[in-house]
């Protein structure tokens, strides 16, 4: 008798642990099931869907809002995998809304975050042709817009390093160098040739004021002579007249080579300014990538802000977790 | 066993509560809010260039700044602008300038173009000062006027403008970032007009 009623208790006990574990069960799986929900496509073509499966997670603003309903992988590479979204009917899910894969980072289990870009806009119903429910378009996650950033910090530093290589570059030094030299060599052959140049125009002048002294008295020798004297004095205004335009043939060349001095120091300050201009302009950039790499090591040497988020202390006023 | 047992069971649900509810970012664009009525003949006799303004590291992220107590500095977590600052600063002023007429033309440094005077911009400081509520926006812009043919400084100025933030938040620093930066834009136009030309 007292071996039976050990037996009721026990199965009594039984029956009671595996009632509590079907109730348990059933509110785990599904009872909020029944609540009514709405259904959206998805084509992921840009993100990797690992960890994605049927029961996945749809979470709007970090709340679950609903699940991975179904996903078919499409022949056409060009629109990638389609995936079933069962939202809750409740949720707004607003035209303009984005899609994006969130992945844990230790787990591997991925979910579809879903974010409404525009504020006010009106609820997504509108069906493209050949669409049994709306289409939502596929976002871009933190992860890949930080990768994105970080190729772009590398590019520009690669661009900069090659516009100072080309600035440098042994070409551009031997032209600088060429053009410096030559000028050195015409300013030091004029500076040289100067005094002489001067002796010889003042010479000339002389001369000429003689030839004119002699011309005019021989003019008047040749007056009161006679007109076998005549030629003579002809000669001589020739020989004057040569000896003119000498002097104005001299003139024209320095007046030349002054204007083509003046063009080459134009040309040279204007180069000079510009190379500045892109010296200033590309140190600033380098400086500035410095900076940001330091900053990207730095966020990356703190990985709980990644898997946690900022602490409490570090939000802003009016933000919260 | 059992503390196996609890050690697998922190761990597991530690795993799962790594990426909690988060808070979207916004993303803020800095606008310049007034405009420059244009005079009938330049000012200055020659092209102005302007260079990029320089930063501290500190406001070299697109994270807005804030500041709840004298002498620290705070980042927004989930308030952004579209551009960084000092890109966006220089950006600015070369279109409020362009408007102004004050120089034949205004160009940025390094584009190719000559100039006879160089502008040189430098943010000090540029937060939301939300020791009280709702608060208001603080800028600190260093300038300077360089010409460039002898590499003389001109004229040398510090602006500070501050301006009300509507409400104590991002959205609130936002609108007073664009209130700020307009009124130094307009103290900058105005200096630059009364400098005289030596």
């Amino acid at each position: 008798m007292e071996s039976e009623a050990r037996y009721a208790w026990i199965g009594g006990t039984l029956i009671a642990l595996f009632m509590a574990l079907a109730g348990g069960l059933y509110w785990l799986s599904g009872a909020k099931d029944s609540q009514p929900s709405t259904r959206y496509t998805v084509y992921f073509q840009k993100q990797s869907l690992e960890g994605l499966q049927i029961g996945s997670e749809v979470r709007m603003r970090g709340i679950k809002v609903g699940r991975v309903a179904d996903y078919r992988i499409l022949p056409d590479t060009a629109r990638g995998v389609r995936v079933l979204l069962e939202v809750d009917a409740r949720i707004p899910v607003l035209e303009g809304a984005l899609a994006m894969v969130n992945r844990k980072l230790v787990t591997g289990i991925a979910g579809v975050d879903l974010t409404n870009t525009t504020v006010n806009a009106p609820p997504l119903t509108h069906l493209p042709p050949g669409e049994t429910y709306p289409v939502i378009a596929e976002g871009v996650p933190e992860m890949t817009r930080m990768t994105s950033v970080l190729e772009d910090l590398g590019n520009n530093g690669s661009e900069a390093l090659q516009r100072i290589n080309r600035l440098l570059s042994e070409d551009n030094q031997r032209a600088i160098a060429g053009t410096l030299a030559n000028t050195r060599a015409l300013t030091g052959q004029l500076a040289a040739s100067a005094p002489a140049l001067r002796e010889t125009l003042e010479q000339s002048r002389r001369a000429a004021e003689r030839l004119e002294q002699v011309g005019v008295a021989v003019e008047t020798t040749l007056t009161a002579t006679g007109h076998h004297i005549d030629n003579l004095a002809a000669q001589s205004r020739d020989t004057l007249n040569t000896v003119r335009a000498t002097l104005d043939s001299a003139g024209a060349t320095l007046e030349q080579t002054r204007t083509e001095i003046g063009a080459l120091s134009l040309s040279l300050r204007l180069t000079a300014d510009l190379a500045s201009q892109d010296l200033q302009a590309t140190s600033k950039v380098l400086r500035d990538s410095g900076r940001a790499m330091q900053q990207s090591a730095r966020a990356l040497g703190e990985p709980e802000r990644i898997l946690f988020g900022p602490p409490q202390g570090n939000l802003g006023p009016g933000e919260e977790r | 066993m059992n503390t196996r047992l609890i050690i697998f069971s922190l761990l597991f649900l530690g795993a799962c509560s790594l990426s909690g509810p988060r808070q979207a970012a916004t993303w803020y664009v800095l606008e310049d809010q007034g405009t420059a009525s244009a005079g009938a003949k330049p000012t200055w006799p020659d092209t102005l260039l302007i260079r990029e303004t320089d930063a501290p590291t500190f406001y070299q992220s697109s994270a807005m700044a804030y500041s709840r107590a004298p002498g620290t500095r705070g980042h927004y977590q989930y308030a952004r602008q579209t551009e960084l600052p000092a890109p966006r600063i220089a950006q600015l002023i070369r279109q409020r300038l362009e408007q102004s007429a004050l120089f034949p033309a205004v160009a940025p440094l390094g584009s190719g173009v000559e100039g006879g005077y160089q502008l040189n911009t430098r943010l000090l400081d540029f937060y939301h000062d939300a020791a009280r509520a709702p608060g208001e926006v603080r800028l600190l812009l260093e300038v300077e006027l360089v010409r460039r043919g002898d590499a003389h400084l001109l004229a040398r100025t510090r602006i500070e403008t501050q301006a009300p933030a509507p409400s104590h938040d991002a959205r609130g620093a936002a609108q007073g970032a664009n209130a700020a930066l307009t009124q130094a834009l307009d103290r900058l136009t105005a200096w630059l007009g009364q400098i005289p030309r030596s």
